[in-house]
């Protein structure tokens, strides 16, 4: 679901909640001048293979969330899956006529499948001349198309964009000191961004404790 | 050029109680009714917060462009009783919000929505408290 | 790559580090060695041991029977972590949360038609009080821990000791198997420590016994007054004792191969508090108090990955045990729809 209007006035939004922050919903933020329009073109240039590398939480969905729409465009015909902790199979078979009739295959989480379902796939996409585009957290063979080094700096173009339509609650300092510089999980980061924002809400729109004791 | 929805409820504050019978009129400007497939009236609640969107549909219509309705964009209306529960809540981690939405999907394929929120209840804000 | 190698988990709030593939891996190689040692005892019994009535009969049997125990244990064992390996993440979650929490139905009945994501009361309203209407269910059970200690500490004492009737039968003949008696006295070790866990888990049942909460009216209603009977069981110094009625927040969220769910308390009422209690076995301490639900507050809500979730909560300090809690979950409907009256 896109989110559109404002919510009723009453009804606080926090910018850091999941509906603004999950893949679809915030667009990936490049470093530098790269765009994805050239993301794409490099993917052509592969024969559609590639695999976009980078620990939990550095924004391999939303990168590929906001690749999607550039792959999807005519004559291309993409299935993509997404595959959750303990899927070791894909959850099509080869037969499936979406993946027959694709010529790009994208897997998020590709690492979950395993080492034999890993193998099929790539067999499968070899024999029928398909694109295989895959997120992973380890290098699993496939031409490197992005790897993924999320940094402060970068946490801090997310921040900047998540609040624009707020005020500045959550400032750049903030982002530095609840940066996991040892993980550099963003999600972990916007998590506790997202309890901090809480936390500093007017204490004035929050009514007073009401607890009666008993002894 | 996107298409313009107005949706207009009839209590102006936009707060309604359980077992109120919520008034709602809308319409669809600055686009050219041909151009339109079909349009999408729904109430509905959905969460918010730190975990992933639940969403209930409390009521629906769909409206499809034919003969016996060429013009979509016409001014239309509808009346619902609103529910017991869920009621409006703006929790910590989670918040539960009403809405009327309107979908117009248009004959390429696009789609526009446009949502107007109102407030179900008198459930005050809640408040942190520590574990 | 880290997490693949560490040897222990760390929590990290609602989550645990550590590579649950690799538990996996080290659960299936438990029960692998168990199916192994039971084969290989098996194998060694019906080569080199001679049913000639050297040995009682009753012995023999035993060390037959738990042989055979330990292959089904394995095999059994070895499948279910198989099948186990096969589930997602999120059906063992739902499987977890049948047996912990209370299961949210939508039920052909009139209160689920009528209150829409509030989770329904059947399974809390199914055990009458004695002195109350209902007696409420409890979250925690200290009964499957204490049948888990037995089952486990009987299982394996008889290994043990038919372990140890097998070396000593070898050692008897001058034929030592160096391998069993290492085998033995590992197992023995284990069986130590599983006498002195299952003694701490008695101890500790007997010491703090049952907690029981009786309400006289359930569903909750806003605003409404309901009387509770509270009565804890056991052997014990009570240095407080205190329940409060609590609401909390929970949301789940996925993405990718991370799962996590959060729980943020938003409502805490006092209902009862008692200082320097002591409860004699067999005559526990007995409490009535009442309460009111206040009039505005949010009502129990369940969806797929959000929750409210209301519940009786009951924090103990003693002065023989670490402090212990327990929580017995309930329910709060919506408001009555008001009348024009109140418009």
């Amino acid at each position: 679901m896109t989110p559109s209007t404002t919510p009723h006035p009453r009804f606080r939004s926090n910018p850091f909640a999941t509906r603004w922050t999950q893949p679809g919903a915030c667009p990936f933020l490049f470093p530098g001048e790269m765009t994805i329009h050239q993301l794409a073109i490099q993917l052509r240039q592969q024969q559609g293979w590639g695999q976009i590398v980078g620990p939990h939480g550095s924004g391999k969905s939303t990168l590929l969330a906001t690749l999607v729409p550039e792959l999807e465009k005519p004559p291309s015909h993409i299935a993509c899956y997404r595959l959750h902790q303990g899927q070791r199979q894909l959850p099509v078979s080869f037969q499936d006529p979406d993946l027959q009739r694709c010529n790009q295959v994208i897997v998020d989480g590709l690492e979950q499948l395993s080492r034999w379902s890993r193998y099929r796939l790539k067999q499968f996409c070899r024999r029928t001349s398909k694109g295989l585009l895959v997120t992973t957290h380890r290098s699993l063979g496939l031409p490197n198309l992005l790897a993924m080094q999320p940094n402060l700096l970068t946490a801090q173009r997310i921040v900047a964009y998540l609040q624009r339509h707020h005020d500045k609650v959550i400032s750049d300092d903030d982002v530095r000191h609840y940066y996991p510089h040892d993980s550099h999980n963003l999600r972990e980061l916007l998590f506790d961004l997202y309890d901090l924002f809480e936390q500093r809400r007017p204490a004035a729109a929050r009514p007073a404790p009401s607890a009666s004791l008993s002894r | 050029m996107e298409p313009l929805i107005s949706i207009r409820l009839d209590n102006p504050r936009k707060h309604y109680y359980s077992g109120d019978t919520l008034h709602c009129q809308h319409q669809v400007d600055r686009i050219d009714p041909a151009h339109i497939h079909a349009i999408e009236v729904s109430v509905l609640w959905y969460t918010e917060g730190k975990g992933e969107e639940d969403l209930g549909v409390h009521y629906f219509e769909r409206h499809v462009s034919g003969q016996q309705t060429p013009d979509l964009r016409i001014f239309k209306e509808f009346s619902v009783a609103l529910p017991m529960s869920p009621l409006s809540y703006e929790g910590i981690i989670i918040k539960i919000q009403w809405c009327t939405r309107v979908r117009v999907f248009l004959r390429n394929g696009t789609e526009h929505v446009h949502d107007q929120p109102f407030l179900l209840g008198n459930i005050p804000v809640a408040q942190i408290i520590e574990p | 790559m880290a997490r693949f190698f560490r040897l222990w988990g760390k929590k990290r709030g609602d989550r645990r580090t550590g590579s649950s593939w690799a538990g996996e891996i080290g659960e299936a190689a438990f029960f692998v060695a168990l199916l192994v040692l039971g084969t290989l005892l098996l194998l060694q019994f019906w080569q080199g041991h001679s049913l000639d009535g050297s040995a009682d009969e009753s012995v023999l049997s035993l060390t037959f029977g738990v042989m055979c125990l330990l292959l089904i244990l394995g095999t059994v064992g070895l499948v279910y972590t198989i099948i186990q390996l096969r589930i997602s993440t999120e059906r063992r979650v739902a499987l977890a949360r049948q047996a912990s929490q209370l299961p949210v139905r939508q039920q052909a009945t009139n209160p689920a038609d009528l209150y829409h994501q509030v989770p329904q009361d059947t399974d809390l309203t199914n055990s009458p009080g004695i002195r109350l209407a209902y007696r409420l269910p409890a979250n925690e059970s200290p009964v499957w821990q204490i049948g888990a200690a037995v089952t486990f500490f009987l299982l394996w004492v008889t290994i043990t000791i038919s372990l140890s009737v097998a070396v000593l039968s070898q050692y008897s003949i001058d034929d030592p198997n160096w391998l069993l008696m290492f085998i033995m006295v590992a197992c023995t070790v284990v069986g130590c420590w599983s006498i002195f866990y299952l003694w701490r888990q008695l101890r500790r049942h007997a010491g703090i016994g049952p907690t029981s909460v009786e309400i006289s009216d359930h569903p909750l209603h806003p605003g409404h007054e309901y009387a509770l009977f509270l009565s804890q069981a056991g052997h014990l110094q009570l240095e407080s004792f205190r329940i409060a009625l609590v609401c909390q927040e929970s949301a789940t969220y996925r993405q990718g191969t991370d799962t996590r769910t959060s729980i943020q308390p938003v409502y805490s009422q006092e209902l009862l508090y008692r200082e320097k209690i002591e409860v004699e076995a067999g005559i526990p301490f007995e409490q009535d108090c009442e309460f009111q639900v206040p009039l505005e507050v949010m009502h129990s809500f369940q969806g797929t990955h959000n929750a409210v979730q209301w519940k009786l909560r009951i924090d103990v300090q003693t002065r023989e045990w670490p402090p212990f809690q327990r929580t017995f979950p309930v329910v709060l409907y919506p408001p009555p729809v008001r009348s024009r009256e109140d418009s």
